[in-house]
């Protein structure tokens, strides 16, 4: 299904361990993913089961103990070019002392783009999430929800091929969390970008995802990956209420609760 | 609508704020107009002297050199503090191996340098300038340090991320530390004046602290007072001037952390 010529992104046996005095411990256990140029997978789990690392990894931020991951044929060492990244904690990743302008301006600072076109870019972003009004407001004189709207803003303004989420909307309510999860949707087809997903929320993995890729807890590593059937347009009330909808989200709900437990682990 | 009451309460808020000192000035005005001790001489008399002596060429004299030495002693605790607070909070190595002497440096009361100052580097001005710099040091450098080490993972995280040049992110950091590079340097700013003050009274023939024991070993009293005065209201225009320039750079933390704007 796979083929490996479009495959823009893919993790081979990646796997992270600590050591602690004497005793080694795993917080991801070799992970086997391809992602396809322009899909947008989720990965779910209960907390723990190594999802952030995972992302870290892929990010370049953290080191692999074992394993390469490799983006657009290179092997990632460091954060690589073509990646923009949206974290959960969107008050503590925007600069409180630039303006939301100033924010999303930042990365593309440090590309060769003229002035006009660097301008043109932010002033699209900031359309795109619904915030040209607030480009010259501080991060922290808005609501959590449009702050995080700032956060995408600035992803998308970098125009990433890869855009990795960490659990971006679970600090929000859950009517801005819906709202955030449709401008995903739409922003993912309009700039044809690739989205690797983290959250706990199976929902809101089904809803948006075309693949939700299933880590076992306890750092079981990868236990399951579920195609998501569902068509292209979706809508917060009809998908959601939908049998196959209901279907997806048991049988992935079903291989989050219910993984095999490593006979060393024993969890209550 | 705001314009007038924001003016009425900027007007209430310095009310308050001067009105203390004012009925203060007044009841040493009046408790002390009959005063025959000549310690403690008439509020009266020692204005007069503040007039006689600090707007006559003692200003040039005197002021000028105390607020040329504060000035530079507390530029170089503050630049050498930051840089060398950046350098040991970032890196947890040279923290590690900087820490014990740290430890030891800052209890070491600053004034205690002034005999080995005295015969290393003599009387001249690098030894003032250098017992300041020595003890406001201290306050920058370990605010800032301790600011750099606690700046967010998830900010550096994000920096890293969006692959911003090194120069960029050093930036980021020390603006991020910032609210406590200033809580550092208004301490310091307090430590300089007292260090201004002790040095010149000890090793000067020139500046305030110099000029203030002169009078009192002359038995010029008022004019003593008036050279107190004088050190004090320095002191609160130089505290007032850091507090304006600390609004202004630190606008946004306010703001982020949810703290009101204070009307004086």
């Amino acid at each position: 299904m796979v083929t490996s010529d479009d495959v823009l992104l893919r993790v081979a046996g990646v796997g992270k361990s600590y050591r602690a005095r004497e005793r080694t411990v795993d917080a991801l256990r070799r992970i086997d993913l391809s992602v396809r140029d322009g899909e947008f997978v989720a990965v779910v789990g209960a907390s723990g089961c190594g999802k952030t690392t995972l992302l870290k990894i892929v990010a370049g931020l953290l080191p692999a103990t074992t394993g390469e991951v490799v983006l657009g044929g290179r092997r990632v060492t460091e954060p690589p070019a073509e990646l923009g990244i949206v974290f959960q904690e969107y008050g503590r990743s925007l600069f409180a002392w630039k303006t939301v302008r100033q924010n999303v301006e930042l990365p593309l600072r440090h590309r060769s783009l003229g002035r006009a076109e660097r301008r043109a870019l932010v002033a699209e972003a900031l359309d795109a999430v619904g915030l040209g009004q607030a480009a010259d407001a501080y991060p922290w004189q808005l609501s959590g929800g449009m702050q995080q709207r700032v956060a995408i803003a600035r992803a998308i303004a970098y125009r990433p091929r890869l855009l990795l989420m960490d659990e971006p909307f679970s600090a929000v309510d859950a009517q801005t969390r819906g709202d955030l999860e449709d401008l995903l949707a739409r922003l993912w087809r309009r700039y044809a970008m690739t989205v690797l997903f983290v959250t706990h929320d199976i929902d809101e993995a089904v809803y948006l995802s075309q693949r939700v890729v299933v880590l076992g807890t306890g750092a079981a590593g990868l236990v399951d990956e579920i195609p998501v059937d569902l068509p292209a347009e979706r809508d917060q009330l009809t998908t959601r209420s939908s049998p196959r909808f209901g279907e997806l989200r048991a049988r992935v709900y079903a291989r989050v609760r219910h993984t095999p437990q490593p006979l060393e682990s024993v969890t209550p | 609508m705001t314009g007038v009451r924001g003016l009425r309460a900027a007007a209430a808020g310095a009310g308050l704020a001067l009105g203390l000192p004012a009925l203060l000035l007044t009841l040493w005005w009046v408790a002390s107009a009959g005063s025959t001790s000549i310690f403690l001489p008439p509020l009266r008399e020692i204005a007069a002297a503040f007039d006689d002596v600090w707007l006559s060429d003692a200003f040039r004299r005197d002021v000028v050199p105390s607020l040329w030495r504060l000035g530079a002693g507390y530029a170089t605790a503050v630049v050498v503090g930051v840089a060398a607070g950046y350098v040991i909070g970032r890196w947890a190595a040279v923290r590690a191996l900087t820490s014990p002497v740290l430890a030891y440096f800052r209890v070491l009361p600053a004034p205690v340098m002034i005999p080995v100052l005295l015969v290393a580097v003599g009387i001249g001005d690098a030894t003032k300038l250098v017992v300041i710099a020595l003890g406001a040091l201290w306050p920058v450098l370990l605010n800032t340090a301790d600011g750099v080490r606690s700046v967010d993972d998830v900010q550096l995280e994000t920096a890293a991320a969006y692959r911003l040049p090194a120069w960029t992110r050093h930036r980021l950091v020390l603006r991020a530390a910032s609210p406590r590079v200033f809580a550092g340097a208004r301490q310091a700013l307090g430590i300089s004046i007292i260090l201004m003050v002790v040095s010149e009274m000890l090793m000067s023939t020139d500046g305030l602290g110099f000029r203030v024991t002169q009078f009192q070993r002359s038995f010029a009293i008022p004019e003593m007072w008036s050279g107190v005065l004088l050190v004090g209201a320095l002191g609160f225009a130089l505290a007032k001037l850091f507090e304006l320039a600390e609004r202004r750079a630190l606008r946004w933390h306010r703001g982020a952390t949810g703290r009101q704007e204070e009307a004086w």
